[in-house]
């Protein structure tokens, strides 16, 4: 029984070491997913502080603002209903599909100025070009 | 093309159903004929797959243009290595070739002599699984729809993709993924059979590390894509894509160290059992991850109703195989005890743990979003911190274990024993801590425990290898050197998995260097301008341009000397497909053991000059070679001749004898 013990207090230490990984890590990395339209409405309401924010929405083609000198990006994505508009700040390189209307994955945090600053700006990579409709 | 396409894929679901009834027919009892009947469907169903895999091909290359998939993912001036590599790029062609793959594998595993007696159970199984992946290509995503206004031209392959990773990524990754079917299918096998020894763990042995290898191999070659693919985030990214190839790699390599455990002390059988039900279920998972898009990644197909069914079957199925498990629970159960808690097989009971934890966080964090939307109806992702945070330890624990674990004796160490076995790995070890501290300058912690746990695990593998040789020697007399490549080459498995643990302590070095000490500048060059970057001085002369096949290249060459040493030429590029209006940012990389440097054209300006973003990678390069180390480590374990056998079954005495084995 003692070996039983033995082996369920290391196995219960372990456990909970890794709990406490888990679980500090998911504190200090969560991020809320939200579309542009949940993030105007929560800003509005002042809900939004300084949240991690996924923020996903379709690149509006003529806003792009690259500065390379100072590799400075800036762009507004539009909302899926093509209601909302946000602009977005990013400091580091432009990727390179970056076209009207593709689907941009911004990570960042939403300031007072009502700009995303992002962390990450990540294109989904179709595995085909989209049919024109 | 497009009907012989169309009419092979029906056929080949046709056999592959009939394949079942016939051997339920067989199994009960109804005679053998049932099973020759049986045994042909399934190489038919192999037969015609290929032919309709055949057609696809060639649709592929002759630019069949009728045929929608052909018009969506090539074109005429697509280079033939990327027309071919098509047949992977969409959703319909990629479960093609999955099916492809895996009814080929059924039909050699059905025509397998060594699998006799588990043929007429395992098989069935591996056509289950093959008739939903016929019915998804029959009915749900179907590679040969006809389009009625045939084209001139296709749409050409997302320039992304043409990439060398794109022909060698998917192809080691679906085998890998598939190849795990067999192991799968032979352990339920044996449930049906109840014969839940170890017999269908060693005839799947070759399968299962084989599987392992290429599942290792797509991930890395992944990696190896992402690096040089300017916004896929580096070579890793913790992508829910990603996770979702390392989830089962995770648990393949859990249970590829377990099944040791009950091959030579016949326990955990339970665990092995769930561990091949859970590696297959993810290997499932991950496709349905991939096709759904119910998580936001880059890497994602577009999203389709694939997913749904790939949920649908992947539940059904692996419930069946629980149920299983569960009904013959008692049969199982019939192993042996752990009989001390410092054992080899504790040690590998933790390193299971370990990676089975690490798997389950991973599975975790990828998942959390869908389940938060459930529960709460707010969509909560973890980012890139929470995976480091949890997986680095576990990876540096894991490590620590690859340098003990070989050490311990089975059944029962003690601690006298494993003080005196491990005093000089360790002293090594802190000798070369101080090295790395006084004459590497090191100062960062994670990185010194690291490259600490990576010296002590060479140096405990390799005294490991001479005490063996020294062993050796006394009893047969050789000398050194006969007596080294003898030892080594009579315990190909045994050594073979330590040249294995060597690739991965080797990646474990390249993932620290990359991690901890990486650097990136943005420069501006003037035509003309040298600059000294990192170390390096590199000289632009100014942006030139040119035409290649199908595209539009804007390059800068850029001599670089490093330490009076010249490096070469480094040719940074923007690449212009005709075929789309997106430039590609091609990185040109000089590699090396300390680091690369890695060089990115971001942009010009009008008076010529160019601005780079310059990143220093260190170590990356080990990563990559630790890579084919391990290829080298598998085929040294399973090189077919002696020596690659399991080695003899626990006999009792205290440790486990080189010189048995020399006999």
């Amino acid at each position: 029984m003692n070996k039983k013990l033995k082996f369920i207090l290391v196995i219960s230490i372990m456990l909970g070491a890794f709990g406490y990984l888990m679980v500090s890590g998911f504190n200090n990395s969560k991020t809320y997913y939200m579309t542009i339209n949940e993030v105007t409405a929560s800003a509005d309401k002042g809900k939004l502080g300084k949240q991690n924010l996924k923020v996903s929405g379709k690149l509006v083609g003529q806003s792009v603002k690259w500065d390379p000198s100072k590799t400075e990006l800036k762009f507004e994505m539009i909302s899926e209903d093509q209601s909302k508009i946000m602009p977005v700040l990013y400091k580091g390189v432009k990727p390179d599909n970056f076209n009207d209307g593709i689907d941009v994955i911004v990570d960042g945090k939403y300031t007072v100025e009502q700009v995303l600053l992002a962390d990450k700006v990540m294109t989904k990579c179709p595995s085909k070009y989209e049919e024109q409709k | 093309m497009s009907s012989i396409g169309t009419i092979g894929l029906l056929i080949a679901l046709g056999l592959s159903l009939y394949s079942l009834v016939a051997f339920y027919l067989f199994n009960s009892n109804k005679g053998l004929k049932y099973l020759l009947s049986a045994k042909n469907a399934v190489y038919g169903t192999a037969l015609f797959t290929t032919i309709s895999v055949v057609a696809m091909l060639y649709a592929l290359i002759a630019g069949d243009f009728s045929i929608e998939y052909v018009t969506q993912y090539t074109s005429q001036d697509l280079p033939i290595i990327y027309k071919l590599s098509a047949l992977w790029a969409g959703n319909a062609g990629s479960l093609l070739f999955w099916a492809w793959i895996l009814v080929l594998l059924a039909a050699v595993v059905t025509a397998s002599k060594e699998n006799k007696e588990f043929i007429p159970y395992a098989s069935p199984i591996m056509m289950v699984v093959s008739v939903f992946f016929l019915f998804m290509i029959n009915f749900v995503s179907q590679p040969f729809i006809q389009l009625s206004n045939v084209p001139l031209d296709g749409m050409g392959m997302n320039p992304m993709l043409q990439n060398p990773g794109m022909v060698i990524h998917p192809v080691t990754l679906y085998l890998g993924y598939v190849g795990f079917t067999v192991p799968f299918s032979f352990a339920m096998a044996a449930l049906i059979m109840k014969n839940p020894g170890d017999q269908w763990i060693k005839l799947t042995r070759k399968w299962t590390l084989i599987s392992w290898l290429f599942l290792t191999l797509g991930n890395l070659f992944g990696a190896q894509w992402a690096y040089v693919e300017l916004g896929w985030g580096g070579y890793w990214a913790w992508d829910p894509v990603e996770n979702a190839s390392l989830m089962p790699w995770l648990t393949a390599s859990a249970f590829l160290h377990s099944v040791m455990v009950q091959e030579r002390k016949n326990m955990l059988r339970i665990w092995n059992m769930v561990l091949i039900i859970v590696t297959f279920g993810l290997t499932l998972f991950g496709t349905f991850l991939v096709r759904s898009g119910v998580v936001a990644s880059v890497h994602a197909f577009g999203s389709s109703s694939l997913g749904a069914y790939f949920l649908i079957f992947t539940s059904l199925i692996i419930l069946a195989a629980l149920y299983l498990v569960a009904d013959r629970i008692n049969m199982l159960r019939q192993g042996n005890q752990f009989e001390s808690y410092i054992s080899k097989e504790s040690s590998f009971l933790l390193n299971n743990l370990l990676l089975v934890g690490s798997a389950f966080s991973i599975f975790w964090g990828t998942v959390f979003p869908i389940v938060s939307e459930a529960v709460v109806g707010k969509k909560i992702a973890v980012g890139i911190p929470y995976f480091n945070q949890v997986n680095a330890p576990i990876g540096l624990a894991f490590t620590l274990l690859m340098g003990i674990c070989p050490l311990i004796a089975w059944r029962k160490a003690n601690f006298e024993n494993i003080a005196k076995n491990f005093m000089w790995p360790w002293i090594i070890a802190i000798i070369g801590l101080l090295v790395i501290v006084f004459i590497g300058g090191i100062t960062k912690p994670y990185a010194l425990i690291a490259y600490t746990i990576c010296v002590f695990v060479i140096s405990s593998t390799l005294q490991d290898i001479l005490k063996g040789v020294r062993v050796r020697k006394k009893l047969t007399g050789e000398n050194l050197l006969v007596s080294l490549i003898r030892l080594l080459s009579k315990n190909r498995r045994r050594y073979g998995g330590y040249l294995i643990h060597m690739g991965i302590v080797m990646m474990i070095i390249g993932i620290t260097g990359s991690n901890v000490f990486n650097s990136e500048a943005i420069k501006t060059f003037k035509p003309g301008e040298t600059a000294v970057v990192g170390g390096y001085t590199i000289s632009f002369k100014g942006l030139q341009q040119t035409t290649r096949d199908n595209m539009e290249v804007v390059y800068a060459d850029l001599s670089v000397i490093n330490n009076n040493n010249d490096m070469g030429n480094l040719q940074v590029e923007k690449v212009f497909y005709s075929k789309s209006e997106q430039p590609m940012t091609e990185p040109a990389i000089i590699s090396t053991f300390k680091e690369d440097l890695y060089v990115l054209l971001t942009g010009w300006e009008e008076n010529g000059s160019a601005i780079f973003k310059i990143h220093i990678n260190p170590q990356i390069k080990w990563l990559w070679t630790g890579g084919w180390v391990i290829v080298v480590g598998v085929m040294f374990a399973l090189w077919p001749g002696k020596g690659s056998g399991v080695g003899s079954r626990y006999i009792g005495r205290g440790e486990v004898s080189y010189g048995k084995r020399v006999s």
